[in-house]
């Protein structure tokens, strides 16, 4: 009895190590599910006749991603399903763009994005005042930013989905779809510490000082006439 | 009675304000050299740089390095802030740590690959950044057919620079994104020497040369 224990104790503990060790031999890599998600991402949405994509940094940080986990194909149904109803709600507000958004429609976008990256235990987090947006896995461990949210959008570029009623003879050519949303990604890359800021702070404290010594010794002299009177 | 106390108080706070700039790396240097604390060399990143042997010898044929494929499964995908490599150019005397990410934590450690783009090997736009007063203070000495290495965890790369040029940190015509042919950006905040906040930036281009690509469908 015992001898069968421990040969079904073995065997349950190998395939939990063999089980295990083929799920991190195929986690890098994009998967058939996976390549589902990123081809969901890379179509447009329609707001107000104007067709928007997501912009190719926010797709790369994506897939970087999925390269470092594995996606079941099951969920990514899931995650497409969700990302058609989400464009299907961004094409009813009405909106041209992000943001043209109301503070309602904006809180609905971002529960939306978060119910999205749930799926697959992820947790979105949005700060207003900085415009960030930050999706981090259940270590914690950032898995997408984006800050300065909306900040750039270019509005010229929109294509129109509906055809021109009166065409001009000269073809001209199409732009492409812009991003639905945006941010920049180059970085500052100088220090805070500023020389002439630190002067400048330096001059003014050195003139306060004097300042207030002159005031302090213009005050005993004054004190020692009136008692010398 | 009491006015003197407080004037000589603020007075020094004042005077401790302003000369704690230009202090600090020096209290932080005579720390390391009379502190009797253990060193601490544990950091909040995971490193999974193992280097791995060059394998981009010239073919003996063709006398034009070899171009290998490595496959996604075979190696450690660099998540958020992990160290996985090095950036070496001679010429400029550049050798820094290389991150995946390009947060403040990453830039105070070394240089950056932003993660909106790609790693080496994976055939799209390598974008990095970092500090112009620290690591990557010598591109102030880039020039057209130097190169620049970059070893990582899976494989070793080579980069000639073709070109470099300062606009401003909203240029979008600076990179892209969307390329879909290895190439390499390095940038840093220009001039090279301002210590201030400034809105140029200095763009380094590179032109892949050699390195395993990696096969993201395996």
């Amino acid at each position: 009895m015992k001898k069968a224990l421990k040969v079904l104790s073995a065997s349950l503990l190998s395939a939990v190590v063999i089980a295990s060790a083929s799920v991190s031999a195929s986690a890098a890599g994009i998967n058939a599910a996976e390549q589902k998600i990123l081809n969901e991402l890379k179509t447009t949405a329609v707001m107000n006749g104007m067709e928007k994509t997501l912009p190719t940094n926010y797709i790369n940080q994506a897939e970087n991603y999925l390269n470092t986990v594995d996606i079941t194909e099951a969920e990514a149904t899931e995650i497409v399903n969700k990302i058609e109803e989400t464009k299907q709600w961004l094409t009813s507000t009405g909106a041209t763009s992000y943001e043209d958004f109301t503070d309602a429609q904006e809180n609905a976008f971002i529960a939306k994005c978060q119910d999205i990256v749930s799926t697959i235990n992820l947790k979105l987090s949005y700060e207003k005042s900085s415009q960030t947006v930050t999706i981090v896995d259940a270590n914690n461990k950032t898995v997408f930013t984006a800050s300065n949210v909306g900040a750039n959008g270019n509005k010229d570029n929109d294509r129109k989905t509906t055809p021109s009623p009166t065409p001009t003879p000269t073809p001209t050519p199409t732009p492409t779809p812009t991003p639905v949303i945006e941010d920049n990604p180059i970085k500052v890359t100088g220090l805070d510490f500023n020389i002439p800021g630190v002067m400048s702070v330096a001059g003014v404290g050195i003139l306060l000082i004097s300042a207030a010594g002159v005031y302090l010794i213009g005050t005993k002299k004054k004190a020692a006439v009136r008692q010398d009177a | 009675m009491i006015l003197p106390i407080v004037f000589c108080i603020v007075t020094y706070l004042i005077t401790a304000a302003v000369i704690f700039p230009a202090t600090s790396s020096y209290l932080a240097m005579a720390d390391l050299f009379f502190s009797d604390k253990e060193r601490d060399v544990t950091s909040p990143h995971t490193n999974i740089f193992v280097p791995v042997e060059d394998s981009s010898q010239p073919d003996t044929e063709s006398s034009q390095p070899k171009q290998e494929t490595i496959k996604a499964s075979d190696f450690t995908f660099p998540s958020y802030e992990d160290q996985f490599g090095e950036l070496i150019i001679e010429d400029c005397q550049i050798y820094a740590d290389l991150f995946f990410g390009d947060s403040w934590y990453v830039l105070g450690n070394g240089v950056g690959i932003y993660n909106g783009s790609a790693i080496p090997g994976y055939g799209k736009t390598i974008l990095i950044a970092g500090h112009n007063n620290t690591y990557f203070n010598g591109l102030k000495y880039a020039e057209k057919g130097q190169i620049v290495k970059i070893r990582t965890n899976y494989g070793n790369y080579q980069y000639e620079i073709t070109d470099i040029r300062v606009t401003t940190n909203v240029d979008r015509s600076a990179y892209d994104l969307n390329a879909e042919e290895e190439n390499l950006i390095l940038y840093t905040c220009y001039p090279y020497d301002t210590l201030g906040l400034t809105d140029l930036r200095a763009f380094v281009y590179a032109k892949y040369v050699s390195g395993p690509m990696i096969d993201k469908n395996s």
